[in-house]
């Protein structure tokens, strides 16, 4: 079936792929447990043909993960492909396996940076990730990539644990040529399925989004809430989404709007963070992205929004129906509840005991 | 951000002055006098992981008076306050921020 995706109701903005499940770290956080690749992951031809297809969908901005992006043989190939596309590619990767190859891929395949995963100062870095010198690693990529002038983001995922490392975390990062730097909540899934004791609390979640707030009036790096953080806190939202549109404010998860993710053997879904198969919406092996992307019955917990949908304080929440509902995987991981966030501080006092119930309560 | 509305902003001296400091509009030789916001259909993107756009070293704030933080939200129909808008090379080229 041909389709015309330019004339769809939803424009493709940007494209998140797994190209691998196969990991060189166990990390305690990992989303989704990532370690041994995927039984029937995608071959390099599949790959190219699947960028192609991305292309075609006018889809501006891709980045790869794994796993570990390196451990995938011929990844650079396929980034290649797609920047000579038109897309603009870049890169998360843990960092542990960049040496002087690594770098060559990375300018062969015309990234336009490389993020790298930092949970922390050097004990916590090593103990979330689970290997002695994983940090000391981080910091030799760092040197090479500045070497190169490549350039670099950071990505560290919150834990209780180190939470406290956030303002040493800045300064060494910034004296490191770290030109971006995204914060992000752990969700329970995958390897912290079981330990919720670990994640953040929601009563850091104020002093976390004015920390953003100030970093970035400072103006020496760019720090960034993820679609997990938020949402409409003390008029900060302009402060914590970057600085790609002209006004950058929270207005619903994208999934499926103008995002999506694909998974190693082929899978599509709205968001990577979305790691459960109740969320897959096709295959790229058995259907083309146009069909998919243009089918608008796919991705429907988003296309057919409505406010009626949203519950607990959501639902009663005075921009309930421009937030709707917060980052739909923190909300499915921490209560099941998909338009309700639990970590909004929005409206609430953070020490609310029902705010807290919710969020450590088992399902 | 999910509209087709514009708004433009007649600028202040301060701003005008501000504005001499980023690079990408040195080479405007006419005085700006006006800034047009046009925020499309684009929406706020996705940040789940670092996007390959998020970076810009040649980016600039425009900060608004609160006349024009009320006119902003007036006529953008948003629900929560805007004191700067961010001006990049990118938007610059799409059209989203264009001076006059």
């Amino acid at each position: 079936m041909n389709v015309d995706a330019k004339k769809g109701k939803y424009r493709l903005r940007s494209c998140l792929w797994e190209l691998t499940l196969k990991c060189n770290m166990r990390c305690m956080h990992c989303g989704s447990a990532a370690g041994r690749a995927r039984s029937s992951e995608l071959t390099l031809d599949q790959c190219l043909a699947v960028a192609d297809e991305l292309g075609e969908l006018g889809c501006a901005e891709l980045g790869f993960i794994g796993g570990e992006i390196f451990l995938y043989k011929g990844w650079e190939r396929i980034a290649r492909h797609a920047s000579d596309r038109g897309m603009l590619v870049n890169i998360m990767t843990n960092a542990y396996s960049i040496g002087e190859e690594e770098v060559r891929q990375i300018q062969y395949a015309r990234l336009s940076n490389v993020g790298i995963s930092v949970d922390g100062l050097e004990e916590n870095h090593n103990r979330i990730r689970g290997r002695k010198n994983s940090f000391a690693q981080v910091t030799n990529a760092f040197e090479l990539l500045n070497r190169e002038g490549i350039a670099i983001g950071a990505v560290t995922s919150l834990l209780e644990v180190n939470f406290p490392d956030l303002e040493e975390l800045y300064e060494f990062l910034l004296s490191h040529g770290v030109q971006i730097w995204q914060l992000q909540l752990v969700n329970p899934m995958g390897n912290m399925a079981g330990r919720r004791d670990l994640i953040l609390q929601p009563d850091k979640l104020p002093w976390l989004i004015e920390f953003i707030r100030e970093k970035n009036s400072e103006r020496r790096m760019i720090v960034v809430a993820a679609d997990s953080i938020g949402y409409y806190h003390d008029d900060s939202e302009e402060c914590i989404r970057g600085r790609r549109e002209p006004i950058c404010i929270w207005e619903g998860c994208q999934a499926g709007i103008t995002a999506f993710f694909i998974d190693s053997a082929g899978n599509v879904k709205g968001c990577g963070a979305l790691y459960d198969d109740a969320f897959i919406e096709a295959n790229v092996t058995e259907q083309r992205l146009a069909e998919i992307w243009c089918d608008e019955r796919k991705f429907s917990y988003n296309r057919a929004f409505d406010p009626q949908m949203l519950t607990g304080r959501c639902r009663d929440c005075d921009v309930g129906d421009v937030c709707k509902g917060g980052c739909r995987a923190s909300n499915y991981f921490t209560t099941g509840a998909l338009y309700e966030n639990a970590f909004c501080p929005h409206n609430r006092k953070p020490q609310d005991p029902a705010v807290l119930q919710s969020v450590f309560a088992i399902i | 951000m999910e509209t087709e509305q514009a708004v433009t902003l007649y600028l202040e001296s301060w701003q005008k002055r501000m504005l001499k400091d980023f690079a990408s509009l040195k080479q405007i030789k006419k005085e700006i006098t006006k800034v047009t916001i046009r925020p499309g259909k684009g929406g706020c993107p996705t940040s789940y992981k670092i996007v390959p756009g998020s970076m810009n070293k040649e980016d600039w704030w425009i900060y608004l008076t609160d006349e024009q933080m009320l006119q902003v939200k007036e006529q953008l129909h948003l629900r929560t306050a805007v004191t700067f808008v961010n001006v990049t090379a990118d938007t610059l080229k799409s059209g989203a921020v264009a001076f006059g």
